[in-house]
């Protein structure tokens, strides 16, 4: 179990960044709880503007580190304050603030998830409000995932709509139908040459917005990175569905191998083109072995490592292209 | 570079798109375009606004209801005005809506000692046992090594606690490095 408030760091001048990340990103209850057991409850704590003082909005605007270290200190002394902090900065906080989000790790996940729900709910008959639209009562309940499942195996339970065989079925098409457009459609009259059969998938280089053409070269190899840390999301343990999911990754190197990679230099390009054939080659290394009978998890443990590598070299090559 | 057609319009513009849907077909898609942009730009703040205020189990099936209820109520529930308020005013009542529905008011009877926090059901303090391991395990450290910790974690460089404590640099990293390890141990051994 990772206690996130120990990973704080050595050097103070870190500091800011660190907790910002935790802001913005999914841990930041697990650390306030963590600071909360160290530091013990106060008996009167400060208000957040007393806190933040007349930095609150140069705060908003520009980060954490308009604060001065006596102050950030008594952030992390009551810990409580951080999650009024947050509502502020998510609530009010300006471009910086979406900069630090963006280059979140977590994030990516669980936003490409929601986003095929969202599809698939905007999608679903009755989605436009209409009495065919579940009613408010039936869908506000929401236990964890695995009662869900555990309560519609139920002989004779009633089914969710939007979990039932048919429904999902028709989501799932009408998602990737949608994804497809969505592809098309970013990629049409831009003078991006459009990966050749290559489906879009849901997560990955082959999702439909997986590349944007607006970023610094940077940001662009972040995002790459980010994408490809996806596969962690899911972790098949049967051979079919592991089969598939190295498919999927199997398809973005053929995404990447053919898309323009406007924000990148020449160089840069040929880089990220050798790798991609090199990581496509692995992958399919992987997917033979597995063919032939390979055990799963030895299988889904050596593209774990693949995956972990070829991330690595991104985000390096993402520190090498931001120092020029 | 090629945007997606809502790309260019604010919050606002977007949302009455949405308010708009019931006029023809067209308009439906353009709504249905105006949430997928809307949710590209604030999905991952309520992530992690809802993060913090949930339990991790249910995350995605709240922010998943958040989303459906924007949908449901910018209809009759969005004056105009600023989305992202409204859009985080719909996520906040809808947390509080589910405390109230996991916390009936028998229980919250029993609490004889006021607390600030049972007025504000939307900051929900989970992971309670995890913390209560961990306050043992720090209990459990030699006092200078808790003390340590206690210092670093709230933000004291090392440069400042080696002063105040007249103890060596490469000591007190020693310390805390050793500190942590026990700490992440005792915490996975009582978890286990």
């Amino acid at each position: 179990m990772k206690l996130h408030a120990l990973d704080i760091p050595d050097d103070a001048a870190e500091l800011p960044a660190w907790l910002e990340r935790h802001l913005v990103g999914l841990d930041l209850g697990t650390l306030v709880s963590e600071l909360r057991a160290v530091h013990g409850t106060a008996a009167a704590e400060p208000a957040l503007r007393e806190v933040l003082g007349q930095q609150a909005d140069a705060v908003l605007r520009g980060g954490l580190a308009q604060l001065s270290p006596d102050r950030l200190s008594l952030l992390l002394q009551h810990p409580e304050l951080l999650a009024d902090l947050q509502e502020q900065i998510l609530t009010r906080g300006g471009t910086y603030w979406d900069r630090v989000a963006a280059e979140s790790a977590a994030l990516p996940g669980p936003c490409a998830r929601g986003r095929e729900r969202l599809a698939a709910f905007l999608n679903a008959p009755g989605a436009a409000g209409s009495a065919e639209a579940p009613s408010q009562a039936h869908r506000l309940s929401l236990p964890p995932r695995a009662a869900h499942d555990q309560e519609a195996m139920r002989p004779g339970a009633r089914v969710r709509w939007y979990r039932h065989p048919a429904f999902v079925g028709l989501a799932t098409a009408a998602a990737v139908l949608l994804a497809v457009r969505a592809y098309d459609a970013r990629y049409r009259g831009s003078g991006v040459v459009q990966p050749p059969v290559v489906a879009a998938t849901g997560w990955g280089w082959a999702k439909p917005d997986a590349l944007p053409q607006d970023l610094t070269a940077p940001a662009y190899f972040n995002r790459l990175a980010d994408a490809a840390q996806e596969w962690f999301n899911k972790q098949p343990e049967d051979a079919v569905t592991l089969a598939q999911r190295i498919g999927e990754l199997r398809q973005g190197c053929s995404v990447l191998i053919f898309a323009e990679h406007r924000p990148l230099g020449a160089e840069d390009r040929v880089w990220l083109v050798e790798k991609c054939r090199s990581w496509a080659a692995k992958l399919d290394d992987q997917r033979v072995a597995l063919e032939a009978g390979g055990k799963p998890e030895e299988v889904r443990a050596a593209t774990d490592e693949v995956v972990q590598k070829l991330v690595v070299a991104l985000r390096a090559r993402a520190d090498q292209t931001a120092r020029g | 570079m090629a945007v997606s057609p809502g790309a260019t319009l604010s919050d606002e513009q977007l949302a009455d798109a949405i308010v708009q849907r019931e006029r023809s077909a067209d308009a439906m898609q353009r709504a249905r375009d105006a949430c997928g942009e809307l949710y590209a730009r604030h999905a991952a703040k309520l992530l992690a606004f809802l993060a913090a205020r949930a339990p991790r189990s249910q995350l995605e099936d709240v922010h998943q209801e958040v989303w459906e209820r924007v949908w449901e109520r910018l209809p009759g529930g969005f004056a105009g005005g600023n989305f992202r308020a409204w859009l985080f005013q719909i996520s906040r009542n809808l947390l509080i809506d589910q405390a109230r529905k996991k916390r009936p008011m028998d229980s919250i009877a029993d609490h004889d000692v006021p607390d600030e926090r049972q007025a504000r059901p939307d900051l929900v303090l989970f992971e309670s046992e995890r913390a209560a391991h961990l306050r043992n395990c720090l209990e459990k450290l030699a006092p200078e090594a808790a003390a340590l910790v206690r210092a670093r974690l709230s933000g004291q460089s090392y440069d400042e606690i080696c002063e105040r404590n007249g103890i060596r640099m490469e000591r007190a990293h020693k310390l805390f490095h050793r500190a942590k390890e026990q700490l992440h141990d005792c915490v996975k051994r009582v978890t286990a």
